[in-house]
């Protein structure tokens, strides 16, 4: 029996899969957000924290696994249509632009040094310090 | 001390306060959109081609502090880009405005901006590598007012709904680029829900006086549309403009589409000397409207097929937009390269009614673009 489970989530798809991931932020203080208030930061739906401070969005260059994948989780779309989607909402002024860096310890590195960054990432292990924890 | 000082001077508090704690460097960012096109269009027996550089747009984005922002658009463009008389390229700015957000719920802009009043003329300006067709609706250049110069107050994203809404006061559509001259202005309210990812449905009401019947830099209303000074139906009066909006964008699945409806009133102001008007035989209030319609399907992992209609019906009493009834349908083609190059080709079939001042259109047009960034 228990190697049928062990086999079962081998198999488990690797969209599925791709849906774990780990929030890191330079946050004010612990937060009572769910996933998708979580997912509307990364699609540009908010843009403060809740004490007002300005959010700072860390992406992954795009092109990148790791923006494939955040795409997929945040937008439900690859990272094509997600980067035309961040293309947009600065063209329309109705957001800040992100922040790219190279990969996911750049990503770690920009939120550590900057007040009310924030990053997610898929593979990185981050510090115990940026890891946020969500609802 | 009334309660719109205290809440100007409340603002400002704010302001100050706010950027006491912003002090990393500016964060910058330029983009230069752009596009070629190239028409070839039939109209009974005769036949045109041409190839045309299009707008070229130098957008900047500048994250001043963690509450100021500023955008501009600075636009390299065909002096008339309706039809085949352009023979000369102008520069302009389309925006340039400085945003402080206080909260979500509350940002105040300043600046000149395009008017919130549709989806259209609010999320793809200039930009083509964002239109989903080629053209913009016939409503730009006839009714919708493209941009003011003014203040805004904006929230959005509030709510389960996230909800939002823009209130701008302007300066008006007969203003120039720079000044207005006039103590009127122009107001524009304008609300939106996003009920869904990729869903926003919106609805908005821009009042404006028109002096003279004379139109500046922020109307964008030119071409054969518009009466202008020396024609036989100009008359120089001042007219009272409504225009009501009504935007529906979804993209969900395969399939996206646009729904842009327009409904404009105009009327004399009464502000005229009566003597002026007696004598004119379109009195009353005119009723117009548009409508325009875009429906893609998405084919393959870039592909697009799509089809497009856009209507429009100028009643003959109206004193600032010559009488038409115009009809334009389209089917395209749309192939994205990468997020920063697209190519569309579309066939267009024009009609109308005759009769109206406007003669009605009859002919074929075919269309190709490539619209691209680069930063």
């Amino acid at each position: 029996m228990r190697d049928w489970i062990l086999l079962l989530l081998l198999l488990l798809p690797a969209g599925l899969r791709a849906q774990e991931v780990t929030p890191i932020a330079n946050s004010p203080g612990q937060l009572n957000w769910t996933e998708n208030q979580l997912k509307a930061v990364f699609v540009g739906d908010r843009s403060q924290w809740p004490n007002g401070q300005s959010v700072i969005v860390v992406l992954p260059a795009s092109g990148s696994d790791s923006f494939e994948q955040t795409a997929l989780w945040a937008l439900d779309t690859d990272g094509f249509d997600y980067q035309k989607h961040w293309l947009s909402l600065v063209f329309q002024g109705r957001a800040n632009a992100p922040v790219f860096v190279d990969n996911e310890a750049k990503v770690i590195e920009y939120v550590e040094q900057h007040p009310g960054a924030i990053g997610i990432l898929h593979t990185e292990q981050p510090p115990t310090a940026l890891r946020l924890k969500i609802q | 001390m009334n309660q719109a000082c205290v809440w100007w001077l409340a603002l400002a508090a704010a302001m100050v306060s706010g950027t006491a704690w912003g002090q990393d460097k500016p964060s910058t960012q330029f983009y230069l959109y752009g596009h070629v096109t190239s028409t070839l269009e039939t109209e009974e027996d005769d036949f045109y081609t041409d190839f045309s550089l299009g707008e070229h747009d130098l957008f900047v984005q500048s994250t001043i502090s963690p509450r100021f922002s500023f955008l501009s658009e600075t636009v390299v463009g065909p002096v008339n880009s309706h039809g085949h008389s352009a023979t000369d390229y102008k520069v302009s700015l389309e925006r340039a405005r400085l945003k402080y957000e206080y909260r979500e719920w509350l940002s105040v802009i300043v600046g000149k901006m395009h008017t919130p009043v549709n989806y259209w003329n609010d999320v793809y300006h200039h930009g083509r590598l964002f239109f989903p067709v080629i053209d913009r609706p016939r409503s730009f250049g006839t009714s919708v007012p493209i941009h003011t110069l003014g203040l805004r107050l904006q929230g959005q994203n509030i709510g389960k709904l996230k909800f939002g809404y823009d209130l701008v006061v302007g300066n008006g559509m007969s203003s120039n680029d720079v000044t207005d001259g006039s103590a009127q202005k122009s107001v524009t309210a304008a609300v939106h829900i996003k009920p869904e990812k990729r869903t926003r449905i919106s609805l908005s009401a821009y009042r404006d006086i028109i002096y003279g019947n004379s139109v500046g830099a922020h109307a964008g209303h030119s071409g054969p549309f518009h009466y202008s000074m020396g024609e036989i139906g100009y008359y120089p009066v001042d007219l009272d403009f409504e225009l009501y909006c009504f935007s529906v964008y979804r993209n969900k699945g395969k399939w996206e589409m646009l729904l842009e409806t327009t409904l404009n009133r105009t009327g004399l102001n009464d502000g005229n000397d009566p003597d002026m008007v007696s004598g004119l035989d379109s009195l009353g209030t005119s009723n117009n409207t548009t409508f325009f319609l875009y429906a893609g399907h998405k084919v393959g992992k870039r592909g697009r097929l799509y089809g497009l209609m856009d209507l429009s019906n100028y009643e003959d009493r109206d004193l600032h937009i010559k009488s038409n009834q115009l009809a334009k349908f389209g089917l395209g083609w749309q192939h994205e390269f990468s997020p920063l190059v697209k190519s569309q080709i579309q066939v267009e079939r024009y009609t109308g009614q005759d009769g109206l001042e406007i003669p009605a259109d009859d002919k074929w047009e075919l269309k190709f673009r490539i619209a691209y960034c680069l930063f």
